[in-house]
C-alpha cells in the first residue's frame, strides 16, 4: 500500500510541477486530468484507511495525506442513504471526522473499490475566477465480520476546484499559479 | 429511420429488465454508472446528442454494432416507469426538438431554466418545509453562479397578532407619534401597525433573516429542475435514485406552454417577480 502512495504522491507532484500554468490560461483538459489522479489517489487513501491490516500510524499518515488533496479537512462529506421503510436521509460530517470514523470501523477485512470514476462535464468558470467540476465515481464497499459479509454500491459526487496561489519562483519572486484540489463530497446510496 | 429507435429503445427496456436489482458484479455496476444519468450536466450533454456523453461513449465501445439517432435517445430521458400517460404529448415533443429545419437544444448559459431545491428549514423553533428557487447568473465572459431568486415556505408568513387590540390609536399624530417607541418592542404583533394586504417580499424577509441568523437550514430533500428553453415546451426533471438502468436525472413533467404561460409559471411556480429576462432563455446580459 505504501508503494501507491509514493506513486501518487509522485504522480500529483510531476502534475503539480508540470501543469501549473500563468493565471490567465490555465490548461484546463490537464487539469481535469490532475483532478481525476488526485480523485483516484483519495480512493487508495480510503482502502488505506479502512484496511483492517493497515497499522494505526499508516493509517494516521493516510488520512493527513487524503486530506492535503482537498480544499480543507473540513469539506463537507455529505451521505444520502435509504433506511428500510423510511424517506431518504440525509447526514453530514466534516472530512476529517469521516476518514476518521473509517478508520475505525469493526470489520475483520474490508474491501473498498472504485469501479469507474468519470468528470461528466468540463471545468467551469465561477464568477470569482476558480474553476469548478464534478468528478463522479462508482465505489463498491465489502465488509467481512465472521460469517457475516456486507457490501454497497454507492455514487460519489465529488466537487473539484482550480484555483490560482502565489508561489515563489528561482528568482524569490512571487508567481500566480494554479492548482486542484477537491472539495465537498455528496455519497449517493442506491435506493430499491 | 423509426425502426431503429424503436431498436435502441426496446434495447434499453430490455436491459432495464434484466439487470434489475442484480449489480452483483463489476460490468453490471459499471454498466449502471454508464446508463444512469449521474449529473444535471449529464443531461444536458444527452439531451443535445452530444458524442462525448459517458452512455454514448460506452455503447459505442461495448456495442459498436448498434445504430443509435437522436430521437431514440430522448425518449432514454424520461422516466419510463411512467411514460405511458402521456405517450402522443412525448413523441410530439421528440419530434419538435429533432426538427432536421430547427432543432432545439438546452444551453447552460442561457436563462430559462430554475433548480427547486425542497428542504427543512427551521425559524424560532418552528421547522417546516420550503422551496428556494436557484437560477444560473452568466457573465458575457462564461463565468457563473448560482443565484437564489425566489424562496416559499409556511415559515416565511408572518404570524397572526396575537392581540389585535394594540394599534398605533387615531390620535397619535397628536403626540408626534410616540406609540412607535412600542412598536419597535412589540414584533408578536407587527400585522396590526402595517398597511393591509401588504404585499410580503418572502425573498426580502428570507434575505434579512438569513443576515441575522434567524434561520437554519436543516436538511434538503430533494432537488427539481425546471427547463423552459424549449419554444412552446417546458418540463422538470427529477433524480429517480434506483437500481434500474432508467434512473438518475430524468424528466418528470412534459407539458406544452406559451410564452404567457410560462410568466405566469415563472411567477406563481418559481416565485421570480423579477421581469427583465426572456422566459424561454435568450442570453441575457445579467
Amino acid at each position: 500500500m505504501k508503494k501507491y502512495v509514493i506513486i501518487i504522491g509522485i504522480l500529483i507532484l510531476w502534475f503539480s510541477s508540470g501543469y501549473s500554468q500563468s493565471l490567465n490560461e490555465p490548461n484546463l483538459e490537464n487539469f481535469k486530468k490532475m483532478a481525476e489522479i488526485k480523485a483516484n489517489s483519495f480512493s487508495v487513501y480510503i482502502s488505506t484507511i479502512a484496511n483492517k491490516t493497515t497499522s494505526l500510524d499508516d493509517k494516521e499518515t493516510a488520512i493527513k495525506q487524503a486530506c492535503r488533496l482537498f480544499l480543507s479537512d473540513t469539506v463537507t462529506i455529505q451521505v444520502s442513504y435509504c433506511p428500510s421503510g423510511g424517506n431518504p436521509t440525509v447526514y453530514s460530517r466534516t472530512l476529517i471526522k469521516y476518514l476518521r470514523r473509517l478508520s475505525m470501523l469493526n470489520y475483520d477485512q474490508i474491501t473498498i473499490e472504485w469501479v469507474d470514476v468519470v468528470m461528466v462535464s468540463d471545468l467551469k468558470k465561477g464568477t470569482d475566477g476558480n474553476f469548478y467540476g464534478i468528478i463522479s465515481t462508482v465505489q463498491r464497499f465489502t465488509a467481512v465480520k465472521g460469517e457475516y459479509t456486507y457490501s454497497d454500491v454507492t455514487v460519489k459526487h465529488i466537487e473539484v476546484v482550480l484555483k490560482p496561489y502565489l508561489k515563489p519562483n528561482d528568482q524569490g519572486d512571487d508567481e500566480w499559479r494554479w492548482d486542484v484540489y477537491l472539495s465537498n463530497v455528496n455519497i449517493v446510496e442506491p435506493c430499491s | 429511420m423509426l425502426i431503429r429507435t424503436f431498436i435502441i429503445f426496446i434495447f434499453i427496456l430490455f436491459f432495464n429488465q434484466v439487470l434489475k436489482s442484480q449489480f452483483t458484479n463489476n460490468k453490471q455496476i459499471r454498466e449502471k454508472f454508464n446508463y444512469e444519468i449521474i449529473q444535471l450536466d449529464e443531461f444536458i450533454d444527452r439531451f443535445n446528442f452530444d458524442n462525448d456523453t459517458k452512455l454514448l461513449k460506452y455503447l459505442a465501445n461495448n456495442y459498436p454494432d448498434i445504430s443509435i439517432e437522436r430521437k431514440g435517445f430522448l425518449i432514454t430521458l424520461f422516466d419510463n416507469f411512467d411514460i405511458d400517460y402521456h405517450e402522443s404529448l412525448i413523441k410530439t415533443f421528440i419530434d419538435f426538438v429533432c426538427d432536421s429545419a430547427n432543432p432545439q437544444y438546452l444551453n447552460f448559459y442561457n436563462n430559462g431554466w430554475y433548480a427547486e431545491v425542497n428542504c427543512i428549514m427551521e425559524l424560532n423553533q418552528r421547522v417546516d418545509t420550503g422551496k428556494i428557487i436557484l437560477k444560473n447568473q452568466f457573465n458575457n465572459d462564461s463565468s457563473s453562479k448560482w443565484v437564489i431568486t425566489g424562496v416559499n415556505s409556511d415559515i416565511l408568513v408572518l404570524p397572526e397578532s396575537k392581540d389585535t387590540m394594540k394599534i398605533i390609536t387615531p390620535v397619535s399624530h397628536g403626540t408626534d407619534f410616540i406609540t412607535l417607541y412600542d412598536v419597535f418592542k412589540d414584533g408578536a404583533n407587527i400585522q396590526n401597525y402595517i398597511v393591509d394586504d401588504y404585499p410580503i417580499d418572502e425573498l426580502t424577509y428570507f434575505m434579512t433573516l438569513i443576515h441575522y441568523n434567524k434561520i437554519k437550514l436543516k436538511q434538503v430533500n430533494k432537488v427539481t429542475y425546471h427547463f423552459l428553453q424549449i419554444p412552446g415546451w417546458a418540463f422538470t426533471i427529477d433524480y429517480y435514485n434506483r437500481k434500474e438502468l432508467n434512473s438518475g436525472w430524468l424528466i418528470s413533467e412534459l407539458s406544452q406552454m406559451n410564452n404567457v404561460d410560462k410568466e405566469n409559471y415563472v411567477k406563481e411556480v418559481l416565485k421570480n417577480n423579477l421581469t427583465d429576462q426572456t422566459v424561454e432563455g435568450k442570453p441575457a446580459n445579467n
